[in-house]
Formats: C-alpha cells, sequence, structure tokens
C-alpha cells in the first residue's frame, strides 16, 4: 500500500471516529446523564447503569483519542507520504 | 547533506514531528473556542445561555434530580437556579440588548430559587426555610446562594417582586455577619462551610449593586475576620469547613471551595477575592496548555466530596471548574484559556437543538458552566 493510500485510510478511520463522537455527544447532551443516572442508580438496576457510565467513558475515551492520538497518528502518516523511506539496497 | 546526516534526520524526523503535533495539535484543537469565551463573544455565549434555558423551560418547578438524599437534591437546584441567574445576567452585563430575550427565564429561576419548596432540607434543620423567617442565633448561610440570583436579577429588573426578599434577606445576613466574631455564619446547625459564607457576602455586594445600600464599611471589617480565621496562610486555600463558632477547621483547605469563594467573593471585596485568587493560581498544574487545579494542597491528600467531583491526579472537576469563573472575573487570560481546554475536553460541548450543551455536564454542570465561563462582575 502506498504511503498516501495509508494516510487516506488513517483520515477516513479518524472521520468516522469523529462522527461516531458526534452522535455520541448528542444523544448524551439531548438526556441529562445525572438525572439519568440517578434513576437508574436508585431503581434501573446495574445493567442500564452501567451502561451509561459505559457510553460517558467510551465518549470520554473517543474525546482523548482524537484530540490526543489522532493528531500525531495523522501527522505520521502525512511525514511518511511526503518523505517515504527509502526501499531497497542502499 | 552526507548520506550520515540524511539518515539522521530521517531517523529523527518521525518523533520530532510526533512530539511537535502533540505539543500544539490538542491544545489549539480544545482551546478554539477558549478567546471567544473569555472576550465575551455574544454568539459563544448566547448559545450555551440557550440551551440552558431551553433546558430550564422543560422541567417543572422544585428540584431538579432526585437521588432521595432531601440535601443533594434541594442544594443541588439551588445551584442551578442560582447559577442559571448568574451566568444569564453576567451575560447582559455586556450584551444588554439581549435582556428581552433573558429577562423571562431568569425570572422563573428566581421564583424557583426562592420558594420554600425547592430546598425543604433547611426547613428540616431549622424547623423554617429562611426565606419564611430567621429566627435569632440561627445561621441560615445557605440563603447567600438565593440572595445572590435575587441580587442579579434585581440588577436588571428593578421592579421584581423579589426585590423585598432581597432587601430582607440582606438585612438578616449582614447583621448576622456583622455579628459574628469570625466573620462566619452556620449554613445548617452545627455546620459552619466558609465557601458559603463567601456566597452571602457576595449576596450583599449584588444587593448592594441593585438597591443602592452600602454594605462597603461591613464587609471591609467582614473581610478582616474572615481571612484571618478561614484562609490557610501556607497554601492562600480557604478551609473548606471549621467548627460551629470557632475557627479551628475540621476539614483542609481546598481548592473547589477556595475557586468558587474567589468568584463569589469579587461582588463584595475585590480585594480578598484577589488573594483567594492567588491560592487558586497557586493550585494550578498546566499540563501541554491543559490546566487543573489541585483539590487539596501538596502533602495533604482526600476523598474529597461532591463540591470536588471526580479527583485525578490530584486535580478535581470542582476546583478546576470554578477556578473558570474565577480567572475571568480576575481577568487571567492565559489561566482561563488552560483551564478551559481541560472543560472542553472532558466536557464534550455539542449542538442540541438552537443552542450548546456540554454533553456530560447535565443541568448542573451547564448551569455551573454558564455562569464560571460568563463570571464577570457589575
Amino acid at each position: 500500500m502506498t504511503p498516501w493510500r495509508r494516510l487516506g485510510r488513517r483520515a477516513a478511520l479518524v472521520a468516522l471516529l469523529l462522527l461516531l463522537h458526534e452522535a455520541g455527544a448528542r444523544l448524551l447532551g439531548a438526556q441529562d446523564p445525572i438525572s439519568l443516572g440517578l434513576s437508574l442508580a436508585r431503581g434501573g438496576g446495574a445493567l442500564p447503569l452501567g451502561a451509561l457510565l459505559g457510553a460517558m467513558a467510551l465518549l470520554l475515551a473517543l474525546r482523548l483519542g482524537l484530540y490526543l492520538a489522532a493528531p500525531p497518528w495523522l501527522a505520521l502518516g502525512l511525514l511518511k507520504a511526503l518523505w517515504p523511506p527509502r526501499s531497497g539496497p542502499r | 547533506m552526507s548520506s550520515a546526516a540524511r539518515d539522521l534526520a530521517r531517523r529523527l524526523a518521525p518523533p520530532l514531528c510526533a512530539a511537535a503535533v502533540l505539543a500544539l495539535a490538542p491544545g489549539w484543537l480544545a482551546g478554539r473556542r477558549g478567546a471567544d469565551w473569555f472576550d465575551g463573544d455574544r454568539r459563544t455565549q448566547d448559545a450555551l445561555a440557550r440551551g440552558v434555558i431551553a433546558a430550564q423551560a422543560a422541567r417543572p418547578a422544585g428540584v431538579v434530580y432526585h437521588s432521595g438524599e432531601a440535601r443533594f437534591d434541594g442544594q443541588s437546584a439551588v445551584a442551578i437556579y442560582q447559577m442559571t441567574i448568574l451566568g444569564l445576567g453576567q451575560i447582559l452585563l455586556q450584551h444588554p440588548e439581549l435582556r428581552g430575550e433573558y429577562l423571562p427565564a431568569m425570572r422563573v429561576a428566581a421564583e424557583r430559587l426562592a420558594s420554600p419548596a425547592t430546598l425543604r432540607y433547611a426547613a428540616s434543620k431549622y424547623g423554617q426555610h429562611g426565606v419564611v423567617r430567621m429566627d435569632p442565633g440561627e445561621g441560615h448561610a445557605y440563603l447567600g446562594y438565593i440572595n445572590m440570583g435575587l441580587g442579579m436579577l434585581r440588577i436588571f429588573d428593578p421592579q421584581t417582586p423579589l426585590a423585598r426578599l432581597n432587601d430582607q434577606l440582606s438585612d438578616e445576613l449582614a447583621r448576622r455577619l456583622d455579628a459574628s466574631p469570625q466573620g462566619l455564619i452556620e449554613t445548617y446547625p452545627g455546620e459552619t462551610w466558609p465557601p458559603d459564607v463567601a456566597a452571602v457576602a457576595g449576596s450583599l455586594g449584588l444587593h448592594a449593586r441593585a438597591s443602592g445600600r452600602d454594605h462597603g464599611a461591613l464587609l471591609e471589617r467582614w473581610a478582616r475576620r474572615f481571612e484571618r480565621c478561614a484562609l490557610d496562610g501556607r497554601s492562600g486555600m480557604l478551609v473548606q469547613r471549621v467548627a460551629a463558632g470557632s475557627c479551628r477547621p475540621v476539614d483542609a483547605p481546598r481548592g473547589s471551595g477556595t475557586a468558587i469563594a474567589a468568584y463569589f467573593v469579587a461582588f463584595a471585596h475585590p480585594a480578598l477575592a484577589r488573594r483567594l485568587y492567588e491560592g487558586v493560581t497557586r493550585a494550578r498544574r498546566d499540563v501541554l496548555f491543559f490546566a487543573g487545579v489541585r483539590e487539596y494542597p501538596e502533602g495533604v491528600s482526600g476523598r474529597g466530596d461532591l463540591n470536588a467531583g471526580p479527583i485525578l491526579f490530584g486535580l478535581s472537576v470542582g476546583a478546576s471548574g470554578f477556578a473558570l469563573g474565577a480567572a475571568r472575573v480576575h481577568g487571567d487570560r492565559q489561566g482561563f484559556t488552560g483551564l478551559y481546554r481541560s472543560a472542553h475536553l472532558l466536557g464534550a460541548p455539542t449542538s442540541v437543538g438552537a443552542g450548546t450543551s456540554f454533553a456530560v455536564g447535565g443541568a448542573l454542570g451547564n448551569a455551573l458552566l454558564l455562569a464560571m465561563l460568563t463570571g464577570r462582575t457589575p
């Protein structure tokens, strides 16, 4: 696979994660996670409460990934595309 | 360039590139709106305000959360209504043309804030809510939060029917504050929390602005006693709780209480607020353009509480969030921007309807952030 193609795949994956993140944030933002969590803690059972906490943790993990990991990952892909590693015998 | 030099450059380029991007990109991505918030950009402020107003309109009166703990349910509702009024009022100080859109929501929040049904816990401790009656010897410092909301409303709505209650509460609280040798009054029987007293003082500052009454001399006397009794000299932080009727600490100096007090006191006594903010600044930690505030001073550990919220690596969500308001009222652009980046990263702001909402904040987090991100004194 060419470096440009690899960079394109990375960019597509980041774009997909961005979309997933935006959908999750809007879904959570339309609720009140504190209120929902309290009512689930009182009578919703452990599973729905765990699902809510899991969704919040996933959203946070996505944000950390998109803000902290994705930029250098894309930048390295771009560097490799612009300045490909030397191949063949020296 | 020689072949060896090219090889070295080729080997060093990836880690240097990754380090440079990691050092610059996350801070830039998370802080893009920080300058807009600090500068009071109307569109940025109005989007969150609209989100908070819409959420309030969709809720019935009374408490917002139903945890089964009357104290948490009542106090969180008081905080939501108070911060909604403060946030909207602070925006109006800068953008008075929005008065027609914000004032109805401020009035609704104030009615709910002043209703004894919102904080039934107070009546369960004192026998009656302080808005109904305050007997001699009773502190009722929780009224500072309510009275701050009423004072801010009154600045923009001088004819509000709640003006009389604002006068009455201010008179009663001022008398109690001036009579205390420590500059402290109880929130509930046997409980004295200096950050609550900071709200009482802040409410007198707002009352002075709204009514034209002068509390200056009283607040000057109060500030000296309060600082001597409740400010920890070593850390510069405010002690979170003291034994009733004394200056004996029963909790550590805490970042969350110091930061919210630095914001509240700015409405009443700017010099003391500045000293409190210096304590916040000393407790702030900056990492890669992001910032957070320690909940406990270095060398002190604790488990925090609801005011602190989650604590990660010693930095608490509560202290860091309240510090945003303190940073803005004290004109600390750098501190505000670093804290904003953290709030943006962890709060997940997103579009909801016509407004903006921090996805993980809920009603409480969004009302608090509205007040903190727009922090400004009249």
